[in-house]
């Protein structure tokens, strides 16, 4: 019998919105970066983690996701080994290399950033989401190069109908530099996570989680 | 020195992005590691290569740095000591 798992949080940014299960939880007009964007939805949000200023553009931007997904879940009644996440993207962490080549391409002036080199790998991002909340089960950043709601759904299934993990935090989060030759340089960034569960519950949400829902929630 | 302490505290902030700070609020004489200001073994690697890169200095023996690193001042009187 094919078993159902159960979508109970799910949260989007993009285009200088945050959206809590369907619902506008900021936006910001006009923001002067992408960085004034996501900082100020962070603080907005009355989260106190000051490493969230050290990350990457890729990790901030999963790490803000991951926190409001988490918000009003019931993610403490599992054990740290019960919760997976699986998140997919595009670009891996180009943008993080491309800056962390500027400071080695120069023989001359050559300075290795610690910091820029400790996030030149995708999954970094997923070790913030881990060390925030203490996770320790199954996770893995997958590249695909669009939105694939059937490779979500499957991996997902897999881990959670297998007994690897009891729940999953999982989507797609993208931030990708512009690098047209254009005076406005505004990067794309589209984040999109749900945490999905085995169980139906009480959440609002609690929908199915197939490839039409996921589909239908990431097109919202 | 105090000139050198203040110019420290901001680059410091800057290249560790510690947004959160101004330079007032970090006590010269406050530990970086640990209880103090909080910073990690990355951000370790981030003073040697501002040592390096901005002040031109390295640290010959691994074993100064837990002393060099102990607060922005033993940093300032490092540079102070060995900038040429």
């Amino acid at each position: 019998m094919k078993k159902q798992n159960y979508i109970s949080n799910h949260c989007i940014i993009r285009n200088n919105k945050v959206l809590l299960n369907g619902e506008m939880l900021f936006s910001m007009e006009n923001p002067l970066s992408y960085n004034d964007f996501i900082k100020t939805a962070f603080r907005s949000q009355q989260i106190t983690y000051p490493k969230f200023f050290k990350m990457d553009n890729l990790s901030k931007l999963g790490f803000l996701t991951s926190e409001l997904v988490l918000k009003s879940s019931k993610i403490k009644e599992y054990k740290e080994n019960e919760i997976a996440v699986i998140i997919f993207n595009s670009s891996s962490s180009l943008d993080t290399d491309m800056d962390y080549y500027e400071t080695i391409k120069d023989k001359a002036n050559y300075f290795p950033n610690p910091s820029l080199f400790v996030y030149t790998l995708p999954n970094i991002m997923i070790g913030e989401i881990c060390i925030r909340n203490g996770f320790k089960g199954e996770n893995m950043l997958l590249i695909s190069q669009q939105f694939n709601s059937i490779a979500l759904t499957e991996t997902v299934n897999n881990i959670l109908n297998n007994g690897k993990a009891k729940c999953c935090i999982a989507g797609w989060v993208e931030y990708k530099r512009n690098t047209d030759n254009t005076f406005f340089q505004n990067p794309f960034y589209d984040s999109f996570l749900c945490l999905i569960e085995k169980n139906e519950n009480d959440n609002k949400v609690n929908a199915e989680f197939n490839i039409e829902n996921i589909n239908k929630i990431y097109k919202s | 020195m105090d000139t050198l302490i203040k110019e420290l505290k901001e680059e410091i902030i800057n290249e560790l992005n510690l947004e959160d700070l101004t330079p007032d609020d970090i006590d010269a004489d406050a530990a970086l590691f640990g209880d103090g200001l909080g910073l990690d073994s990355i951000d370790a690697l981030s003073l040697i290569v501002i040592l390096e890169k901005k002040y031109g200095l390295k640290i010959g023996n691994p074993d100064d740095g837990k002393e060099i690193f102990r607060s922005i001042r033993s940093i300032a009187e490092f540079i102070k000591a060995n900038k040429k």
